[in-house]
């Protein structure tokens, strides 16, 4: 497999993951522990997500996945502020 | 020193804005191959303890301003049983009527909930939704109760329901006849909301069915029942007062709801737009840092900014 083509099944992967996130998100919009829960699972996706792009890119260090789980944290706390403040 | 150039034997910066450093709190520094200032690790770090703080600051001022915040709501019966009968229509069932009884031991849940501070069917002390049923002398073959809190209308708390299989269990169940509503006001966990209870019944005997049925009559009766009941805001950090008092209104000074969903929208899209500049900027002056994919990190929370802004709604069921 190509480097380009990884690259689209990466993104293939994330665009994906963001829908089954959305659709979820949509369907469980009043139940407000199932939103708490896809909200940590989508992070947790991310988190994921970003340390396989880069691990086969060959590119991946300690600073890259941080910034990932900073995001993914930032990203959480943004739905956490709303479901539960 | 990539875009850098030589000329009358000065090195001149290739980009004018590179000048004011200031800049680089917002755009990557070219020379040092890092994300702008403002998108760092520490300004990560930064953000994450101002949401933190963000969080226990609003689910803890209510102790020291009560009243400041809260859910401003406007929801009234009638809405909410022309929405309830509408659900049931699309289905072919029968329109509920309203019944007063009902009604009464709705408002009396929703008092006991304000009263003793919980939000649940059972109450701490034991107390089921049937025991208000049956303490205002409604004998039932059938009985079922929705509760809700902190919507902003009644169209909302109607399809928060029917969107809840549970919930919609009650609401389309061709075995009840008769349903009760209360709309109560009251300081709950310290903070303003509003409480709703549906209360639905299947009478037993023909009786209590086969009464003389004025719908407005007693929608407008059970409106000034309802609207007769505040429970007022603590006057001191205990738990929430109970009274009785004529017709009022309590309004929160700041709705709740849109104060977090605002902050939220705020920060993250303080973060997009930053991400958005770093993309833009990097690609536009070819700069070299390694990072994160700053495309997905923008996919990534658009779709969590979006989900904030149309989906989560203020308002539970239970």
């Amino acid at each position: 497999m190509s480097r380009s083509e990884k690259n689209l099944l990466l993104y293939l992967v994330l665009l994906i993951g963001m829908l089954v996130f959305f659709v979820c998100i949509i369907f469980f919009r009043y139940d407000r522990f199932a939103l708490t829960l896809i909200s940590v699972l989508g992070s947790i996706f991310y988190i994921f997500w970003g340390i396989i792009h880069h691990v086969l890119e060959g590119r991946l260090k300690k600073e890259v996945v941080v910034e990932y789980v900073f995001l993914s944290v930032v990203a959480f706390l943004l739905f956490y502020l709303v479901l539960y403040s | 020193m990539s875009d850098l150039y030589a000329k009358n034997g000065e090195w001149k910066p290739k980009n004018p804005i590179r000048k004011y450093q200031f800049i680089y709190h917002f755009l990557p520094h070219p020379d040092h191959g890092k994300r702008a200032k403002l998108l760092s690790l520490s300004a990560f770090q930064a953000y994450i303890s101002v949401l933190i703080l963000l969080v226990i600051l609003l689910s803890s001022l209510h102790r020291f301003m009560p009243g400041l915040l809260g859910y401003a709501s406007n929801i009234n019966i009638k809405d909410l049983l022309v929405e309830t009968n509408k659900k049931r229509e699309e289905l072919g069932l029968n329109d509920l009527r309203i019944n007063p009884v009902l009604s009464e031991a709705a408002r009396q849940k929703a008092e006991h909930m304000f009263q003793n501070n919980y939000w649940a069917h059972v109450a701490p002390d034991g107390t089921e939704p049937w025991d208000f049923i049956l303490g205002e002398g409604y004998d039932y073959v059938y009985a079922g109760e929705n509760l809700a809190k902190n919507f902003g209308n009644s169209d909302d708390v109607v399809e928060a329901w029917y969107n809840s299989p549970t919930h919609r269990e009650n609401l389309l169940n061709g075995h009840y006849s008769e349903i009760g509503f209360a709309v109560v006001d009251g300081v709950l966990d310290g903070y303003e909301t509003t409480l709703v209870v549906q209360m639905f019944g299947a009478p037993r005997g023909a009786g209590q069915a086969a009464e003389i049925y004025d719908e407005n009559k007693i929608l407008q009766e059970v409106e000034e029942s309802n609207a007769s009941v505040v429970v007022a805001p603590p006057a001191q950090a205990e738990l929430p007062a109970f009274a009785i008092s004529g017709p009022a209104e309590v309004l929160p000074t700041l709705d709740v709801s849109y104060v977090s969903k605002g902050l939220s929208l705020m920060f993250g899209s303080f973060v997009i737009v930053l991400l958005g500049l770093d993309f833009w900027y990097t690609r536009k002056y070819g700069v070299v840092k390694i990072n994160g994919n700053t495309l997905a990190h923008i996919t990534y929370l658009l779709i969590v900014i979006v989900s904030i802004w149309f989906l989560l709604k203020p308002g539970s069921v239970l």
